[in-house]
């Protein structure tokens, strides 16, 4: 397919983060602090601005947890604005966090998804993620509680 | 100079006399702190002298006492009047105070006793051009090359005055005889000479003379090293010739080197003799087109002169050919031909039918590119995205702000992250009138992309509009130093930004701060003032340079300087706000607040004015413009006694243009006008 268009990814910085504000609250039904904003920008590579010919329209924030045994990478948030879907670009932005979690020996990168939202979790399955645990009323602030599967993706 | 000639008031004994050389010498090298010790020890001895009183005095102004200083330049030339160092010392003095026109007298003076000084003439000449006496400045420019005519500056210097009184023949003569008299051949990246062979060309061709203009430059074009200006000069000097073929060429070999230039297509369609026929002219700019892809006049220019039909097939391919790319500027660029109704019609027909193109990718994220339509084959959200973005321009342009509100609520809707959308909302918030929203909304796009400081002007602009200060200051602070006094206000007037201050004015004015507004446009003015006086410099650096075409350019453009918006603007703000001074005197305006009020709740509306005053003074006060500011609300502008005669300040600069004529006429009547008259009116 002659592709006219570009897709390409950058670091969030206190000058456009903005953004992601922007399209955290325009696509994700919960809402963030300004807290976890402003952590936003201390997680380096695991936060990243997707952009379409140059516009913003996509972004994901993750956080790295590390324990004894093993570190694993959680999806906080991953969004891309509703005009901008099937091109590619979710694809993009959790690519680079796979390859980010390969790079830094994290065996794991996992999400919660909603049971309800059959869309997100083919999609997940779709880059090769597997479902796992089912966690009642994981979404605790939903009326009623809303409930959710790990979705996870070990890294070789 | 023997003893015996000296007058006594100057005379020293042979050790002082050396000492005062040394003087000299050592202020020459700046060293000035050395140079008034050696002065007191000459005038412990000669407490009278003047020219070793004269030369402390300048000295000291340059070590930050300039008032002392200058007591003593004062002093030195009573002492000793007839004294060229004397009136030298004091024309410098004069001329770091700007009053030119004093500094000019005193070099006179000086020239007086020492007619043959060089270094007095060459000040003096500077002062002369650039108070615009050119008269005067040709007369000292000869003096000083019939003194030194070795020097290859003087020639062009005294060409330069020729050239400025527009007489051309004898500024050619000057060139031609420093030409035949020079005695060494030019080296070839000589770049002084280059630029003399160029200026000497230039004058033949100011003189009328294009037949010989060209071949002077044929002769001169393998040692100029200006290789494009050549090419110019020779394009222009062919078309004027009436040589059509050669000038085409000409100018095709520049289109070529510079695709964009707008001027060399203006002179090939001449030189093609296609202006006034329109479907040559189209032929030519579609073979352009074709040939330089990227060139945009190619491809603008035609949309200027195509009409009916035609115009919409050239404007749907230069407007598709845009959104498509997504290129954030196709409304700048097509907004000159908003004047023509029946252009606006055809855009507007192309821009809503390309849209109805566009449904697949226009809703949210609904279906993919199953559409079939051929169109929406290549198209990507962002082609709609900037497709409703520039209709909401084009409606709002043309007036109709709902409808433009409607689309851009559509741009935003479909893409929330654009900045450019809530620009464009702001504006059409703003020509709707509802001012405060618009600024909410432009400091909203602001906050998508801290690091773009055009949206942070805008920003900063827009709540001047809604006279929000603290607001406008606090943004446009963000980018600026603010390590001096009064925020970004301050750094914004050092580094003369206009616009900041001109609005800053008008909103001040708006909320009747009239101080505040007075201050900032006569900062304005100011910034002109010190345009107008960084000239100096230039007259000096220009004949050193040899750079004279560059120079004449720029004192033609600084004669516009007071013509140009940015000062007549504010002038006229300026004006108006004197004018209503002068109608209504602040204790006039003080009694219409306070008229039919009973005793007490006339003291109840003082207490509160005198209260709300001193609360919105102390804010002010944060708004020094610098540390020395020592009025930075302006009172003492506002307190004025002869407001007519503040408005004369600002007028004065454009008294001679027609399209201000109307401004002197307020002044003037108001100037004539019986004084009882305004005191019965007031009473």
């Amino acid at each position: 397919m002659p592709s006219n268009y570009r897709i390409s990814l950058d670091d969030l910085t206190p000058n456009n983060l903005g953004v992601l504000q922007r399209i955290n609250s325009v696509v994700l039904p919960t809402s963030y602090s300004d807290k976890w904003y402003k952590e936003s920008l201390t997680v380096g590579e695991l936060a990243k601005l997707a952009f379409f010919n140059e516009v913003p329209v996509g972004a994901i924030r993750c956080a790295l947890e590390t324990s004894k045994e093993s570190s694993k990478i959680y999806i906080m948030t991953l969004a891309v604005l509703a005009a901008y879907r099937r091109y590619g670009i979710g694809r993009k932005l959790v690519e680079h966090i796979l390859e980010y979690a390969k790079s830094s020996q994290v065996k794991e990168v996992y999400c919660h998804v909603w049971v309800e939202n059959e869309e997100a979790m083919a999609w997940y399955a779709h880059q090769g993620f597997e479902r796992g645990e089912f966690l009642k009323g994981y979404y605790r602030k939903m009326e009623p509680a809303g409930d959710a599967y790990i979705f996870r993706k070990v890294i070789e | 100079m023997s003893a015996r000639q000296v007058p006594k008031q100057r005379y020293l004994a042979p050790k002082e006399a050396a000492s005062f050389r040394q003087v000299l010498k050592l202020y020459e090298t700046h060293q000035y702190k050395k140079a008034l010790k050696v002065a007191d020890t000459i005038l412990k001895k000669y407490p009278e002298h003047g020219e070793t009183l004269a030369m402390k005095g300048l000295i000291m102004t340059f070590t930050d006492q300039r008032a002392e200083g200058h007591e003593l330049i004062k002093l030195g030339l009573r002492n000793d009047i007839s004294s060229f160092i004397c009136w030298h010392v004091y024309g410098l003095f004069n001329r770091t105070e700007k009053n030119y026109e004093e500094a000019a007298k005193c070099y006179q003076h000086a020239l007086k006793y020492d007619p043959e000084n060089g270094n007095i003439l060459r000040d003096l000449a500077l002062l002369q051009v650039q108070m615009r006496n050119l008269d005067g400045f040709i007369s000292s420019r000869k003096q000083i090359l019939s003194q030194r005519p070795e020097i290859r500056q003087n020639w062009t210097a005294l060409a330069i005055g020729y050239a400025l009184v527009k007489d051309y023949a004898l500024a050619e003569s000057i060139l031609q005889k420093y030409e035949d008299a020079m005695i060494e051949a030019a080296k070839p990246d000589d770049i002084e000479h280059s630029e003399l062979l160029l200026f000497k060309n230039w004058i033949i061709h100011q003189s009328g003379d294009v037949k010989r203009a060209l071949e002077d430059l044929e002769k001169i074009a393998d040692v100029v090293l200006d290789k494009l200006c050549v090419l110019e000069y020779r394009a222009l000097y062919l078309l004027e010739l009436g040589r059509s073929e050669e000038a085409a060429r000409a100018y095709r070999k520049l289109i070529n080197r510079n695709p964009d230039c707008k001027a060399y297509f203006e002179g090939l369609e001449k030189a093609l003799k296609v202006t006034d026929d329109v479907p040559k002219r189209k032929a030519l700019y579609a073979a352009l087109a074709k040939q330089y892809k990227r060139s945009n006049v190619a491809k603008w220019n035609p949309l200027v002169f195509l009409t009916g039909q035609e115009f919409k097939e050239a404007v749907s391919e230069y407007l598709s050919g845009f959104l498509a790319r997504g290129v954030p500027s196709a409304f700048v660029n097509l907004k000159p031909l908003y004047t023509d109704d029946s252009k606006v019609q055809a855009i507007e027909e192309f821009a809503l039918k390309y849209l109805s193109t566009l449904t697949g990718v226009a809703s949210n994220g609904s279906s993919s590119t199953s559409n079939g339509a051929k169109d929406t084959a290549e198209a990507t959200p962002t082609t709609y995205l900037w497709t409703v973005f520039y209709l909401a321009q084009h409606y709002s342009k043309i007036g109709k702000q709902d409808v433009a509100m409607e689309y851009v609520e559509k741009a935003i809707a479909h893409t929330p992250t654009l900045v450019e959308a809530y620009m464009v909302k702001a504006k059409i918030l703003k020509r709707s009138g509802d001012l405060q929203a618009a600024a909410d909304t432009m400091n909203q796009a602001r906050e998508i992309d801290l690091q773009d400081r055009f949206v942070n002007s805008k920003a900063g602009k827009y709540y001047m509009r809604a006279n929000k200060n603290d607001e406008a200051v606090s943004t446009i602070s963000l980018f600026t130093k603010n390590d001096g006094a009064g925020k970004g206000v301050g750094d914004l007037h050092e580094m003369q930004c206009i616009w900041f201050v001109t609005e800053q004015g008008e909103m001040f004015a708006r909320q009747d701060k009239i101080g505040m507004a007075l201050k900032r446009f006569h900062s304005v003015k100011k910034i002109v003032d010190d345009w107008w006086t960084d000239q100096f410099d230039f007259h000096q650096y220009a004949t050193r340079q040899g750079t004279a075409r560059t120079y004449i350019d720029l004192i033609r453009w600084e004669d516009s300087l007071y013509s140009q918006p940015f000062y007549t603007r504010a002038a006229e703000d300026a004006i108006k706000t004197y004018l209503s001074l002068h109608d209504t005197p602040k204790s006039a305006r003080v009694a219409a607040e306070l008229a039919g009020l009973s005793e007490e709740e006339r003291k109840r509306v003082m207490k509160k004015l005198k209260r709300d005053r001193a609360k919105e003074n102390k804010k002010l006060e944060a708004e020094k413009l610098s540390e020395k500011d020592d009025d930075p609300l302006g009172k003492n502008l506002e307190n004025t006694t002869k407001p007519l005669e503040d408005a004369m300040v600002f007028y004065k600069p454009i008294k001679d243009l027609e399209a201000w004529k109307w401004l002197g006429e307020e002044i003037e009547k108001r100037k004539n006008a019986p004084v009882e008259a305004k005191t019965e009116a007031t009473a």
